[in-house]
């Protein structure tokens, strides 16, 4: 089994596993909001997990939800450097968010609020100004909702509706007008959608959330 | 019909193959003017994708649009010219106006918007085109002037 260093620490890992997992497992807190264990490549790119690797004597900045393990290899998780990409990577995400914490069906399971915790900082981003766009929430469906203003286009949705052979959800627009949305704007109830769910669950903010936290699911 | 027909016969000539997928919808858009919703449909259809996926691509680029062009298509130049006298802040305006972004049709179809290269006529500019019109030496104080005589125009004839 290979085994690599993480801030000086050994741990083992997987063949061919991306250092982001191995990390985890062996209690390393490696911040990310995007990547899935299912998945290759991830679908977005927050940029949270970037770590420095030795290469050569030389030190590279990688995301280590895509990095493979190498044997040996010596990565740098926690330096000042690596802090500070994090911290704008957040403020990024955290710039078209619409923060509403205390009116969000996720706010006691979300994910950023975790990551804001892990990197002690606000949700509110002190340095980039907040941009909200006028998107609107899409309650079609009878079992779940989806408000685009609280996407932070991590892509989990999108890679989990095409493993399930239904690609329903994708990426639309670019650069600031990026959208995570259906075909041709299609309400959600009429996208094709069999209600899985599966987005939902793999949905790390308020952007996908069930309609009814328990009680009558089937109303 | 006729437009399906179009439709059929562009990609009869092509292999259903992603790397296709660019070539076929520009040349659907050259001959029917625009990627309606049945159309993405088609396409996706021939090249076994899903339809979001042809979504995905026809909205991250400029050069497609998915509404037809409305019955006033109004095209603002960005030539160098004009660019350099404002003719962002022009387009902007226009925006602005008809509430649709570039490569939009107004819900009522009577305006679409759309920007160009150079008209040859850049000694007026900056400038802007409708219905094979020049209006020249365009301020954004003069672009509502200009909407509120084509609406005028409209409801006449
Ligand atoms: S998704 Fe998280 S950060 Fe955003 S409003 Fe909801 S609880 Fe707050
Ligand atoms: S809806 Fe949720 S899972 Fe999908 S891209 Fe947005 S934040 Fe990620
Ligand atoms: S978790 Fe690696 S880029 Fe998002
Ligand atoms: S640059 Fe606009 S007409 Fe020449």
């Amino acid at each position: 089994m290979p085994s690599l260093i993480i801030d000086g620490k050994e741990i083992a890992a997987e063949p061919g596993e991306k250092i982001l997992w191995a990390a985890l497992r062996s209690g390393i807190h490696i911040p990310h909001l995007c990547a899935m264990e299912s998945a290759d490549l991830p679908f977005g790119g927050c940029r949270l997990c970037l770590v420095e690797v030795e290469v050569g004597g030389r030190r590279e900045m990688v995301t280590a939800c895509s990095e493979p393990v190498r044997e040996k290899m010596k990565v740098y998780a926690h330096t000042e450097k690596i802090e500070r990409m994090r911290r704008t990577a957040f403020e990024l995400i955290m710039s078209d968010h619409l923060i509403d914490c205390k009116n969000c069906p996720k706010r006691k399971d979300c994910e950023l609020i975790r990551t804001a915790s892990s990197l002690k900082m606000t949700l509110q981003p002190k340095n980039l100004r907040s941009l909200v766009r006028d998107l609107s929430i899409d309650d079609s469906h009878p079992l779940f909702a989806y408000d685009p203003r609280k996407c932070v286009k991590c892509g989990k949705c999108v890679l989990t509706c095409q493993g399930l052979g239904k690609s329903l959800l994708n990426f639309a627009y670019r650069g600031f007008e990026m959208v995570v949305t259906t075909f041709d704007h299609l309400p959600l109830a009429s996208s094709g959608c069999e209600s899985c769910l599966e987005c939902v669950k793999v949905c790390p903010t308020g952007a996908l959330y069930l309609k009814e936290t328990g009680g009558r699911r089937d109303g | 019909m006729e437009e399906s027909k179009q439709i059929e016969e562009i990609l009869r000539r092509f292999h259903p193959e992603r790397e296709n997928l660019l070539p076929v919808l520009q040349e659907i858009q050259e001959k029917v003017g625009y990627l309606s919703r049945e159309v993405m449909e088609s396409v996706a259809r021939f090249f076994h994708l899903p339809p979001s996926e042809i979504f995905s691509v026809v909205t991250f680029y400029n050069q497609f649009r998915r509404k037809p062009p409305g019955r006033n298509p109004i095209h603002v130049c960005l030539g160098t010219a004009c660019y350099l006298l404002g003719g962002n802040l022009i387009l902007d305006a226009f925006s602005r106006e008809l509430q649709i972004k570039k490569g939009d049709t107004t819900e009522d179809g009577n305006f679409g918007l759309e920007s160009t290269a150079c008209f040859g006529c850049c000694n007026v500019a900056p400038v802007v085109k409708i219905n094979s019109q020049i209006y020249p030496k365009m301020t954004p104080g003069t672009v509502e002037e200009v909407i509120i005589n084509l609406r005028d125009k409209n409801k006449k004839g």
